[in-house]
This record gives structure tokens, sequence and C-alpha cells, in this order.
């Protein structure tokens, strides 16, 4: 003859504790939602503060920025002697402007 | 008056896309490309032909220079270049270049103009008129 199984918790077992409504709520909503806040603020917050590039009204400063340029930048051209300097100036072209 | 905090610079990634632009410029045309940002000692044609003249192959180099503070704005062409980017697409460059920077865009500008020189530099390809 079939019939269903039952079982109650074994005596030997710890009493469960009482888990309240609001408990409940805290475990189950609070907490992640904490959660999700604090990672969605590490995400936005340096978002907001990254730069957002030089325009060309800002001021530019010290900065020196040579792309192509050779390894020891600027420095190198300060041992162009100034006949290799003539020499060059009487061959190159190019143009100049302002903004 | 105290004195005017700088600006914040290039981002890294306009870094990378003025380098992007210099290689694709390179590409073009087989001409090396370079640009100087910053401030010119001195008189910035001297300066600019200084930092020209300073570079490995000057004679095969386009070299543009860009100081943001004084507004001005050098390109100059080794002799090797000359020959294929005549001043006059030069200057149509530095014109486009300075509509560019007047609208704010300091890196945009710099891609555009090394873009418009690579492009006015770009040999034509040579036919295979020897063969039959």
């Amino acid at each position: 003859m079939l019939a269903p199984a039952f079982a109650d918790t074994p005596a030997a077992w710890p009493a469960e504790p009482h888990v309240s409504g609001w408990d409940f709520v805290v475990v189950l909503l609070l907490f992640p939602l904490g959660v999700f806040v604090l990672v969605w603020l590490a995400v936005t917050i340096p978002a907001f503060r990254r730069s957002h590039g030089q325009a060309s009204g800002e001021p530019w400063g010290d900065r020196r920025e040579w792309f192509g340029g050779p390894r020891r930048g600027v420095d190198a051209a300060d041992e162009v002697t100034p006949d290799a300097l003539a020499a060059s100036e009487e061959k190159t072209g190019g143009a100049s402007g302002r903004w | 008056m105290g004195p005017v905090a700088a600006g914040d610079g290039f981002t890294p990634e306009q870094r990378h896309d003025i380098d992007r632009a210099v290689r694709a410029a390179e590409t073009v045309s087989r001409y090396e490309f370079s640009v100087y940002v910053g401030a010119a000692e001195g008189e910035p044609h001297a300066f600019a032909q200084r930092l020209h003249a300073a570079l490995v192959t000057p004679d095969r180099s386009v070299l543009v220079m860009v100081d943001p503070d004084a507004h001005s704005l050098e390109i100059v062409t080794g002799t090797t270049v000359r020959r294929v980017l005549p001043d006059e697409s030069v200057r149509l460059a530095i014109a486009t270049m300075q509509s560019t920077f007047e609208a704010g865009d300091l890196a945009g500008g710099i891609k555009r103009g090394v873009a418009l020189l690579a492009d006015a530099a770009r040999q034509p390809e040579l036919l295979h008129t020897d063969e039959p």
C-alpha cells in the first residue's frame, strides 16, 4: 500500500530563529539595493570627474607633446647647429597661421 | 588677478586619436609626420624650423606645430615632401585647422589638418607603362 512519507524536524536540531518581516526586507531588499547603489556610485563618480580634454580656448601651460618626434624630445632641437638650420630653412616649405 | 589654471591637456583617447592620425597619414603618403603641441621658444616660425631640422629625416617630414596659448600654428614641409605638397595645399590645411580650433576642438583640428596634409601629399600610383 502506497502512502506519502512524512518527516518532522529532528528533535536534535536547534530551534529555527524567528525571522520578522523587517528582517526579511533588510536582508532580501535593502542589503542588495545598498550594494547596487555602491557599485553604481563607484562606476559613475570617476566618469563624472574624468577630464573632458583640452579645448583650444583653455590655457595649455608648460606641457609639451610631440607626436612622432625624436626620442629625446625638444632637447634634440637644441642640438641643431645654426648652419644646419640655415641650410634647412632655405629648402623647406610650409605656411603659418593664427586663430 | 591670479594666474589662470591650465586646461586638462589631452585625454588618453585624444592622444591615441592624434597618434593614430599621424600613423595613418604616414601610411597614406609614405612621408613622415610629426605634431608638436606646446609653447614655442622664441619666434614660432623659427622654433618650428628647429623642430623640423631635429627630425630623423627632415627632407621627407612634415612638422605641424601648434602653440595653444599663443594661438599660433606652423607647418613645415621638407625638401622632398614639398615637391608633392605645395604651400598652397598647406595653407588650405591651415585654414581648416584654424576653423576647427576656433570652434574649441584642439585635438579634432590637429587630426583634420594631418589628414588633409596626408591626402594632399598622397602620391599617385604609378602605372607600369613598360608592360605591353
